[in-house]
């Protein structure tokens, strides 16, 4: 019951929030404008800029904000660490090394698909990456040396790709990689990106009873008949596949995964598997509020929106780590 | 005992000897003309390219090389390359050096420090600087004849295309990868003026090269959007906005246009084909008839 009423004001928001962002952008249209303009078939300059422009970046917003709390969730349970999560521990940063190589080397332009495969499998290298580093008995400290080391050396790549592309804007766009953006992506990014997005999201949800008995110990969950590897399996190629195609499309964001399960985990009665749910539409909300944010701050140029995320993020990490400390070796 | 200026061996001793010849060198006099030139400048190559005698180029630009730019990069080829570093324009031993006015500061300082002569141009923002730029440059590089002749060329072709002045000009705009645009008071706002069309960006107030959101830009609706020839092999988030489908969809779609960049990277003989080519396209708008 009380899960259902979270569920329901989640969404209210993520709504609310949807809503305030069609209505958002350089061009004043008033909500009259903004209605007029979503059901407006006549391709008028008002249809075109609500239709084409600001609803792919809603969408966008809702779907990588979901992606994200999710996938944060879900780390956080299989490595029984609270500081896990895709931009922290480095897939979000592997995800734009594989998506720039697809991108700015040509193989994007052969097949619509390449550039999110490329995202995917640099998540997926991560994943499988930290699972090996940090080990299964979730030493938080394993883990975010992993993660440190997993993100530099993407981040290096990243970076030496840019500078190897063909492109004369390449080196200018490894703020865009690092930081992600929304701004002007079109219907076409979102198609994709929520195809590539759904079969994660359903891996992941598939785990909830899974991550439920793992919180109790690996032996507690081995003896209540789950299997760890198909479990692990499970929410890694979930986090691969949902985080790499929304890094693919908007740029690695970080701290929503991190922000957004910790918030509503004494909500759902601190159960991993319940937590998944909230934490999609909860990191929904947050991103789109974070978008609305990035356009109503008045900057010379949009902020991108991976910087308010690290702002609100990083003191917040610095607060789990003074928490963690007590508990560290 | 050796004494230290003879100590290093002949490699030493040559780089002192040079040293040596650089600082006793006078600066270039006026009248005669430099035998050595390097440009640091992708518009300076340009006006190089269009005036030295052959045996007169040092060294150009890598930009010069490069056809998305340079509207003569297939000549630059025949000449060397250098990377704008004060140290790799040194060993050129050049006796005048042709720099942005903005860019490259402590490169330039230090060139003026080996008393190398500088001449620093400014970008032109009009055919009327590119005529005076053209002078002073011919005049630095002691082909003032060949200057004047160009500029008269230029002259004589922009009178050809007249002045254009329909009862009711056209929109146009250009669009630039990251959502640039070329406002008042730039070289592209007169070539759009001269080919008879209403620059909206000077329209919707931008001055100079400035940034125009892509929802301002299908709000304000263009008749005629210009864009850069894209390149295929060098893919870029910044020129994907230009294939956004706001772009291409919806009933008012403006007519697009690619035109190559290196047209009016810089302000050179070659811009005056941009303003042919917009022209036309002005032509058969006002004809009614579908533009390419």
């Amino acid at each position: 019951m009380r899960a259902l009423v979270l569920a329901l004001v989640l969404a209210g928001l993520v709504g609310l929030l949807a809503l305030a962002s069609l209505g958002v952008g350089p061009v004043p249209l008033g909500p009259g404008g903004v209605i007029a303009g979503l059901f407006d078939a006549s391709g008028s300059p008002a249809a075109m800029i609500v239709q084409e422009i600001r609803l792919p970046r809603t969408l966008l917003a809702i779907l990588v904000g979901a992606s994200l709390g999710l996938s944060g969730a879900a780390l956080q349970g299989l490595l029984l660490n609270p500081l896990a999560e895709p931009g922290v521990v480095g897939v979000s940063a592997s995800a734009a090394f594989g998506a720039v190589i697809a991108f700015y080397f040509g193989l994007a332009s052969l097949h619509p698909l390449a550039l999110p495969v490329g995202g995917m499998a640099g998540a997926l290298a991560a994943g499988a990456a930290l699972r090996a580093l940090a080990g299964a008995e979730g030493s938080a400290l394993a883990l975010i040396l992993a993660g440190v080391a997993v993100n530099a050396l993407a981040a290096a790549l990243t970076a030496l790709a840019l500078n190897l592309a063909p492109s004369p804007y390449a080196a200018l766009e490894i703020v865009f990689w690092m930081m992600g953006s929304l701004a002007d992506r079109s219907l076409v990014h979102v198609g994709l990106a929520a195809a590539l997005m759904a079969p994660g999201w359903v891996l992941i949800a598939s785990a909830a009873r899974g991550l439920d008995a793992l919180a109790l110990g690996p032996e507690a969950a081995r003896s209540l008949g789950v299997g760890l590897a198909l479990l692990n399996w499970r929410v890694v190629a979930g986090t691969a596949l949902a985080v790499g195609a929304a890094v693919s499309f908007t740029g690695g964001i970080a701290f929503v995964g991190l922000v957004v399960p910790h918030l509503l985990r004494p909500l759902v009665g601190h159960r991993p598997g319940r937590l998944l749910m909230p934490s999609a539409l909860g990191g929904a909300a947050l991103l789109l509020a974070a978008d609305l944010a990035v356009r109503l701050i008045p900057t010379a140029a949009e902020l991108k929106i991976g910087v308010l995320t690290a702002l609100i993020g990083a003191p917040f990490f610095l607060r789990l780590i003074l928490g963690a400390r007590r508990t560290l070796p | 005992m050796t004494r230290p200026g003879h100590s290093g061996g002949p490699r030493r001793s040559g780089a002192a000897i040079l040293l040596v010849a650089l600082l006793l060198a006078p600066p270039a006099a006026a009248a005669e003309a430099p035998a050595r030139v390097v440009s640091l400048n992708l518009c300076a190559d340009q006006l190089v390219l269009l005036l030295a005698r052959p045996g007169q180029v040092a060294a150009l630009s890598h930009l010069a090389r490069d056809s998305r730019l340079s509207a003569y990069a297939n000549e630059a080829k025949g000449f060397p390359a250098v990377a704008p570093a004060a140290e790799e324009v040194v060993r050129l031993a050049p006796d005048l050096v042709i720099a942005g006015r903005y860019s490259l500061r402590p490169t330039v300082e230090l060139l003026r420090r080996f008393r190398i002569a500088v001449l620093e141009i400014d970008l032109a923002r009009s055919f009327a600087e590119l005529r005076d730029q053209l002078l002073a440059v011919g005049r630095a590089l002691g082909r003032g004849e060949r200057a004047r002749e160009i500029a008269d060329g230029i002259d004589a072709s922009l009178a050809r295309i007249g002045p254009q002045s329909p009862a009711i000009a056209p929109t146009a705009i250009l669009y630039h990868p990251n959502g640039f645009t070329m406002g008042r008071g730039t070289l592209a706002d007169e070539v759009l003026a001269r080919a008879g069309f209403a620059n909206l960006a000077a329209r919707l107030g931008i001055e100079g090269y400035g940034r125009l959101s892509l929802e301002r830009l299908i709000a304000a609706h263009a008749d005629v959007l210009v864009t850069e020839e894209e390149s295929r092999e060098a893919p870029s988030l910044a020129s994907e906005v230009l294939a956004h489908p706001a772009l291409r969809k919806g009933g008012r779609t403006p007519i697009r246009m690619a035109l190559p960049g290196a047209l009016w990277a810089c302000a050179s003989p070659a811009t005056v084909e941009a303003v042919t080519r917009l022209a036309e396209a002005r032509a058969r708008l006002s004809r009614g008839a579908p533009a390419p």
